[in-house]
């Protein structure tokens, strides 16, 4: 079990340029595999560009009370960057102008930054037609002052997209961390107490699923039905949508795949499964991801390997939504994870 | 080799500080890495198996476009969704794999499980499945061994 971040323990992979320097070298130097670029422009699909925004999505830190040993963010208990209020204030001013009807909120555990709650009720009064909180379900345990958090999240119809990578204590915990399989099924308890992810509830409750290991994920309709089953015959859980979500090689996924020597196999699986149908939905297009700091970027991949908006606009107090729109998707060979099988996002496949 | 690298390890942590001998263990970790990673290269160009074989399963179509075609078409076939599940026929697939020992398939089909979320304890039942109508076939067999016994006997 992992107790510190990359960064806290100056992992070389804490630093994003070096992270990309593997992620271009070895195999894809070589001609082995192709660059994702190259891939791209063999379906006429490159350059990547936005289609219009839909969802923004807002890290408001990374610090977590878990460290998991997939994170891409590589959050955890010592990761010290929060949000502040004033940058969350800039972030409403832009949603009031964008039309974007999603807010996205993630982090590190959204709720342990201190203006959390007060975002969220601001956030609802702007006029967006969803708010989505990204929860690892853990912390609604892990501290009396967050035992309320599903009544709050009720108060204000907050959708609830939690993480959950197996059905099973054993699986769970070993990606997680001991006692998060636990703890998991206490919260999603409370949740379903108070009305999240029952049928026909309009409180809606989704779960992610990512593989706990150097394999992509199977079919998302299947997995879903195995999940529904195992959680509801078990421990009498129910909920509305599994999303599974590929691993993307990169922080502490990519330090875990070259440490245990699957890295190449990986990457060669990503180039195998690439599928042009996910490219043209891939959540890039429709997505800006915001920093705790309110620099932009892409996705909330490319905001953890520092690649910012390829664009004259890169700070959430310069938004604007046209010089945006005519900027080109920044990527590199991580990029392969949303695209393949059926694809990847934060919602779940794409095809 | 192991009892010598242990009493340097020891002494190191009696006279150095650990600073020192964090930075020294760093580069005693890389080291074995990059031993291991010699090693294995030297290791496969001498075995018949080559994990990284499996990746190039596709280029058999390269010397026999329309068997190889054919093949493939039914392979995939055969592991859709049917009467079946795909879910099944993965630990079928497995099972299979281990009685005509097969490490390719092997490694496909544990790879192939882990992904449609089957249990370990799934796949080792599956594996048993194969190894008992295994060993039933040899078994089965001291029938005819039985019989012979008892025609040429007095």
């Amino acid at each position: 079990m992992l107790l510190k971040s990359l960064k806290k323990r100056e992992n070389e992979l804490a630093n994003a340029k070096r992270q990309l320097e593997i992620l271009s070298n070895g195999i894809f130097q070589n001609g082995e595999l192709p660059k994702f670029s190259t891939k791209l422009a063999a379906q006429n699909q490159f350059p990547l560009q936005p289609k219009t925004l839909e969802i923004l999505q807002i890290n408001v830190g990374y610090m977590c009370n878990q460290v998991c040993a997939h994170c891409h963010v590589d959050a955890g208990p010592d990761r010290k960057e929060i949000m502040t209020r004033e940058t969350m204030q800039q972030c409403l001013d832009v949603i009031k102008q964008t039309g974007a009807h999603t807010l996205d909120l993630t982090g590190g555990a959204p709720e342990m930054n201190p203006n959390f709650r007060w975002f969220v009720e601001q956030a609802t009064k702007v006029g967006v037609k969803e708010v989505i909180v990204r929860s690892n379900l853990t912390i609604i345990t892990a501290n009396k002052k967050y035992n309320d958090l599903p009544e709050f999240f009720k108060k204000h119809k907050v959708h609830v997209i939690s993480s959950m990578p197996h059905w099973t204590e054993g699986k769970t915990d070993q990606q997680r961390g001991d006692g998060v399989f636990n703890a998991s099924i206490k919260a999603l308890k409370m949740l379903n107490a108070v009305g999240y992810g029952m049928p026909g509830s309009d409180l809606k409750l989704d779960l992610v699923y990512n593989p706990s290991g150097a394999f992509l994920p199977g079919d998302q309709t299947a997995l879903e039905a195995d999940f529904k089953k195992a959680l509801l015959s078990n421990f009498e859980i129910q909920f509305h949508n599994l999303f599974s979500i590929t691993n993307l090689p990169i922080s502490r996924f990519l330090d875990y795949l070259i440490a245990s020597e699957n890295y190449e196999d990986y990457m060669y699986n990503l180039v195998e499964a690439f599928n042009p149908a996910a490219v043209d939905n891939v959540m890039c297009t429709n997505t800006l991801s915001v920093s705790w700091d309110g620099w932009l970027y892409d996705c909330d991949f490319n905001q953890m390997l520092e690649l910012k908006v390829d664009s004259p606009v890169q700070h959430i107090r310069d938004f604007n939504k046209e010089v945006l729109n005519k900027r080109t998707i920044c990527i590199s060979q991580h990029c392969y994870g949303c695209t393949a099988g059926a694809g990847s996002s934060c919602q779940g496949t794409v095809v | 080799m192991v009892l010598v690298i242990n009493k340097i390890v020891f002494e190191i942590v009696i006279f150095v500080d650990f600073e020192e001998f964090d930075r020294f263990w760093r580069i005693f970790t890389s080291f074995k890495k990059y031993c291991k990673t010699v090693l294995n290269k030297q290791n496969m160009s001498n075995t018949y198996y080559e994990p990284s074989d499996l990746r190039k399963f596709g280029k058999i179509t390269e010397w026999s476009e329309e068997l190889g075609k054919k093949f493939f078409d039914y392979y995939g076939s055969v592991f859709e969704e049917g009467a079946l599940s795909a879910r099944e026929k993965s630990l079928i697939a497995l099972a299979v794999s281990h009685v005509v020992k097969c490490p390719y398939c092997i490694d496909a089909y544990t790879q192939d499980g882990l992904k449609r979320g089957i249990t370990k304890e799934e796949m080792m039942e599956a594996v048993h499945a194969g190894a008992a109508i295994e060993s039933g076939a040899t078994l089965v067999h001291s029938v005819q061994m039985m019989n012979k016994y008892e025609k040429i006997s007095m």
